[in-house]
């Protein structure tokens, strides 16, 4: 443990430290360059700090919320303007000496200001809005529900990542309630969130080449995308797998028909020998793109590697049931998982079985920016590219 | 616009986008994303692909609201984006469509009653198309929107 923690009083939460701290507590941690800031959310009073420390363990600082203000950590941490531009947004409580006083979702078009925290009148639009247009209320919609009813808007915080999503969701409300999925759910999930990943990695190879205006490969990509679609739709019902995975396990076990299915995959994928195509049609394109380049050579790999192993992760699927209901109504935790575009993070607390307040961590909101630095610094040419390559899109990050 | 009112105007007005003319075959759509969660936009780009030869089917997306003839919106309206949307409507030439691709654009889906989500497409455009689903199916949206469809492989 950092020593900046030493006689915190620690709130008992799944999956990470968490200590609640006074001010100068606080900012003790801020300036502790041992620790690297991930993350930043607010809950009932109360506005929470993700670290990690030098062993690259998850631990939570907590600082109360006074008269609606807090200390601010955007002077030491530059990433943390964002998180207190939501905070504001979202739960009314301000940053003292936060850098940036932009609003980061709220420009006023909403029925209510501070929508988690005291809801007050809407204000005067202060100008246009940049970020926030897919903001939704996802976190509002689910405090209050209970924690299967509440997996269905964790489901749709990103559609590429529907299964990840789902499975951090469920992985927290397990930790939180001290209650693991089965372990054939816990395969199955695996599964599914591998399949995800490739298919986000297709997606992604589509994109790639249609902005460096590859054609063949563009179709190639799309076809095997549609593949993939239909051979999760055989083996689990749904084409995104959406909904599949919930709190306690997953929904649906395989099909009969879903071996076969996926099997037919792996083959169309060996088939159109997507690594011989993609260094035939743009190897020469990206040799001054070498960041591209690697990006497009990760998404080789997990099309490649996810559906190669899918046949032999199936054969070793353990026996038993698929879904473990929980007794245990109440509780604190953090869950996580591999989505297609980086790991994502859900923190959430339960309330008789209900979300009492949830905080959604996307790769978004760590991507966005550098994905803007790197399409800002690149030829104007390339600049397609780039963007396809990194695959930022707005609704992760703005909830 | 009310529930019933809207069912109404549905019924009395709604066009498809193909009835105008038995001669017109082709589609130019513009997309709009008000606040999707991005899982319409994998169907819809799965559509338009070469994996159901859209171009086949008369379909094409427009990169202007000048160049379409038919708005497909995906995602709940935002009142962060409502006013974006009516003022790209208001820049496309009649005669012009509105299809709502998916749930969440029929009537806000999942995200309903949101302090932040106006609704459906139909909360600032006159849809007349509507297409079920979270999310539809390429083949669903390529049924719905007509043409030929003749599957391929
Ligand atoms: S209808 Fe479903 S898939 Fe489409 S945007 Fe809404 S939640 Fe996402």
């Amino acid at each position: 443990m950092n020593p900046v923690f030493a006689g915190a009083f620690a709130i008992p939460c799944a999956g990470a430290a968490r200590y609640l701290l006074d001010e100068a507590g606080w900012r003790a941690v801020a300036g502790e360059p041992a620790l690297r800031f991930i993350a930043m959310w607010a809950d009932e009073s109360a506005v929470i700090a993700l670290l990690q420390d030098a062993t690259g363990a998850r631990v939570m600082a907590t600082v109360a919320v006074e008269q609606g203000f807090f200390p601010g950590l955007s002077l030491w941490h530059p990433e943390a303007a964002m998180f207190e531009r939501m905070i504001r947004d979202l739960w009314g409580y301000n940053a003292v000496g936060g850098t940036d006083g932009r609003p980061l979702f709220d420009y006023g078009h909403w029925r209510l200001a501070h929508p988690l925290g005291r809801p007050t009148p809407p204000f005067a639009a202060p100008e246009p809005a940049i970020t926030g247009f897919a903001h939704k209320g996802t976190l509002a919609l689910m405090r209050g529900k209970p924690a299967r009813v509440a997996a269905r808007f964790a489901a749709r915080v990103d559609g590429r990542a529907t299964v990840a999503h789902a499975i951090a969701y469920a992985h927290a409300v397990e930790a939180a309630s001290r209650t693991p999925a089965p372990a054939r759910a816990e395969r199955l999930r695996e599964i599914m969130g591998t399949l995800e990943i490739a298919g986000g990695a297709l997606d992604r190879i589509g994109r790639i080449a249609e902005a460096a205006g590859a054609p063949v490969l563009q179709g190639r990509a799309d076809r095997l995308r549609e593949a993939l679609a239909r051979a999760a739709g055989a083996a689990f019902g749904h084409r995104l797998m959406m909904d599949c995975v919930v709190p306690g396990g997953v929904v649906v076990d395989v099909s009969a028909d879903g071996p076969g299915a996926l099997d037919a995959l792996r083959r169309s994928v060996r088939e159109a020998a997507v690594p011989a195509l993609v260094e035939a049609s743009l190897g020469g394109r990206l040799r001054d793109l070498p960041l591209v380049a690697a990006r497009l050579a990760a998404c080789v790999a997990q099309v490649d590697n996810g559906v190669q192993e899918l046949g032999a992760r199936l054969e070793a699927l353990p026996q038993g049931a698929v879904m473990q209901a929980s007794l245990v109504m109440a509780g604190e935790g953090i869950g996580m998982a591999d989505g297609p575009s980086g790991g994502i993070l859900h923190w959430l607390r339960l309330e008789g079985g209900h979300i009492g307040g949830a905080f959604i961590l996307d790769p978004a909101w760590a991507a966005s920016e550098a994905c803007a630095m790197e399409v800002a610094a690149a030829a104007p040419e390339d600049r397609a590219i780039v963007r396809a390559a990194h695959g930022v899109l707005a609704s992760g990050m703005d909830l | 616009m009310n529930a019933l009112w809207q069912a109404v105007w549905h019924n009395l007005f709604a066009r498809h986008p193909r009835a105008v003319s038995a001669a017109r075959r082709d589609m130019t759509l513009l997309h709009r994303d008000c606040g999707s969660c991005n899982g319409c936009e994998i169907e819809l780009r799965l559509a338009l692909s070469i994996a159901h030869d859209s171009t086949r089917r008369g379909l094409s997306l427009a990169s202007s609201p000048q160049q379409a003839d038919t708005m497909l919106v995906t995602g709940p309206v935002t009142h962060n984006t409502q006013a974006h949307l009516g003022a790209t409507w208001d820049a496309m030439p009649d005669p012009k469509f509105v299809v709502a691709l998916g749930d969440c654009a029929i009537d806000g889906g999942v995200f309903r009653g949101s302090y932040a989500v106006a609704g459906g497409a139909g909360s600032t455009l006159p849809v007349d198309l509507a297409i079920r689903g979270c999310p539809p199916t390429a083949r669903q949206i390529l049924d719905a929107l007509g043409g030929d469809t003749t599957p391929v492989s």
